[in-house]
């Protein structure tokens, strides 16, 4: 059996450490583009950018889109012929078992990947304007803990944990992501396209 | 001395200093009451803001939310010394259903939109996130209400509105029960208002009262 289409992958950087050693992407020589996780903050930059990567109705290259519904015009890229997006509403459905996120998420998880855990004070501070005070206020009024999603390829980061987690009045739980759940959407997704 | 102190609330607004702008409220209110704090400087600095949101679009919903927070405050306190006043209680402007749609989790705007129109004088029935249509519906019925109002950050959940529309459209209620729809994907996707079957939405949680009680008037 040989390569159809050459493949191709355009992903957020929060994904980084789960793909850097995924051999299903190593094996299928899949070419992985990383766009900064921030543009997750700005959804229509986020567009712009994905729009100009894809180039339109190529016969020979697939596009794989490891992305959430981040961006406004997502569901347009993602019905164009020559693009499929991973199934999930953003990175952490992609991550987990669709019943574990739903039920984290009605617990009033707050959800970290290691990217964003290494960011947070960037991510709160700076992007959404929330000083200790505030931002105290603010997540425990929607949140009821945080929730470290470890990708077994960094060590979990006990101490920033700690950290974010006396800054929010918040406590914090650690759970090991299971690599296989990534992959299988992407091989169930890819399936058609890798094999004549 | 009025404008001068909106001013100055406007400041601790734009900064997102709720306890600058609460110190501010309560020291009028102790000499003026609640309810001209509310009417000299509260609402005329909260339609500023308003204002700048729509127009300039630098305020994160965050930063909103803090704003939201310290109207409620004050507002809550303006209701309770109008009660204590007087014999006769707050009048109601109308009843709303609140609450995110089915697999929808981003609660922020929902709980902004509900602060802003409780603070408007609305009655508001808030179920929470990932609601399903059927729920929004015998809510509504249950208390009467003539405007459920659905949020969703994304489009992916957004199209669940649908079944909101489907199933009044189905039980005839369209004309008694008015769709309003809201959250992050209406505005950056004008268009998904019509997909979703939304009788109207607006840009900012400020707007949501105004939108609320013109689709309630529009009820025949």
């Amino acid at each position: 059996m040989g390569m159809k289409k050459n493949i191709r992958c355009i992903s957020c950087s929060i994904f980084r450490h789960s793909l850097e050693n995924n051999e299903f992407i190593k094996e299928n020589s899949i070419k992985v583009e990383f766009l900064t996780s921030m543009l997750h903050m700005r959804p229509e930059k986020l567009d712009e950018k994905l729009k100009k990567r894809i180039l339109p109705g190529s016969e020979e290259e697939l596009t794989l889109l490891l992305y959430g519904d981040c961006a406004p015009g997502m569901c347009d890229l993602q019905n164009q012929n020559n693009v499929k997006r991973v199934e999930g509403i953003n990175c952490i459905e992609i991550l987990l078992e669709a019943s574990l996120y739903r039920k984290l998420r009605k617990e009033g998880a707050f959800f970290l990947l290691p990217e964003w855990a290494e960011r947070w004070r960037e991510v709160f501070e700076f992007e959404l304007g929330l000083d200790e005070k505030i931002g105290k206020q603010f997540l425990q009024d929607f949140q009821t803990k945080f929730v470290y999603l470890d990708t077994g390829q960094k060590e979990v980061p006990i101490g920033l944990l700690n950290e974010i987690s006396a800054y929010f009045g918040l406590p914090y739980e650690v759970i090991e992501l299971d690599a296989k759940i990534l992959t299988d959407k992407i091989k169930r997704l890819l399936e058609k396209y890798l094999y004549e | 001395m009025g404008a001068e102190l909106k001013d100055q609330l406007y400041g601790f607004f734009i900064n997102a200093d709720k306890e600058g702008a609460v110190n501010l409220l309560e020291h009028f209110a102790e000499a003026n009451g609640y309810e001209e704090a509310v009417k000299e400087i509260l609402e005329p600095a909260l339609a500023e803001f308003g204002d700048h949101w729509t127009k300039v679009g630098d305020i994160s919903l965050a930063h909103g939310y803090i704003v939201g927070k310290i109207a409620e405050e004050i507002l809550t306190k303006a209701a309770d010394e109008k009660v204590k006043n007087s014999s006769e209680s707050n009048e109601i402007k109308g009843k709303a259903i609140m609450g995110n749609i089915e697999d929808d989790f981003h609660s922020l705007g929902r709980k902004l939109v509900a602060t802003f129109l409780k603070a408007s004088g609305w009655e508001v029935h808030d179920l929470g996130n990932d609601v399903p249509a059927e729920e929004f519906i015998s809510k509504a019925l249950e208390v009467e209400a003539s405007v459920i109002g659905v949020s969703a950050m994304m489009y992916t959940t957004a199209v669940n509105i649908k079944k909101v529309r489907m199933l009044l459209d189905e039980r005839n209620l369209s004309g008694k029960i008015k769709l309003a729809v809201g959250g992050a994907i209406f505005r950056l996707r004008p268009s998904l208002l019509e997909e979703v079957g939304g009788d109207g939405t607006v840009g900012n949680a400020l707007q949501a009262p105004e939108l609320f009680t013109r689709l309630s008037n529009s009820i025949k």
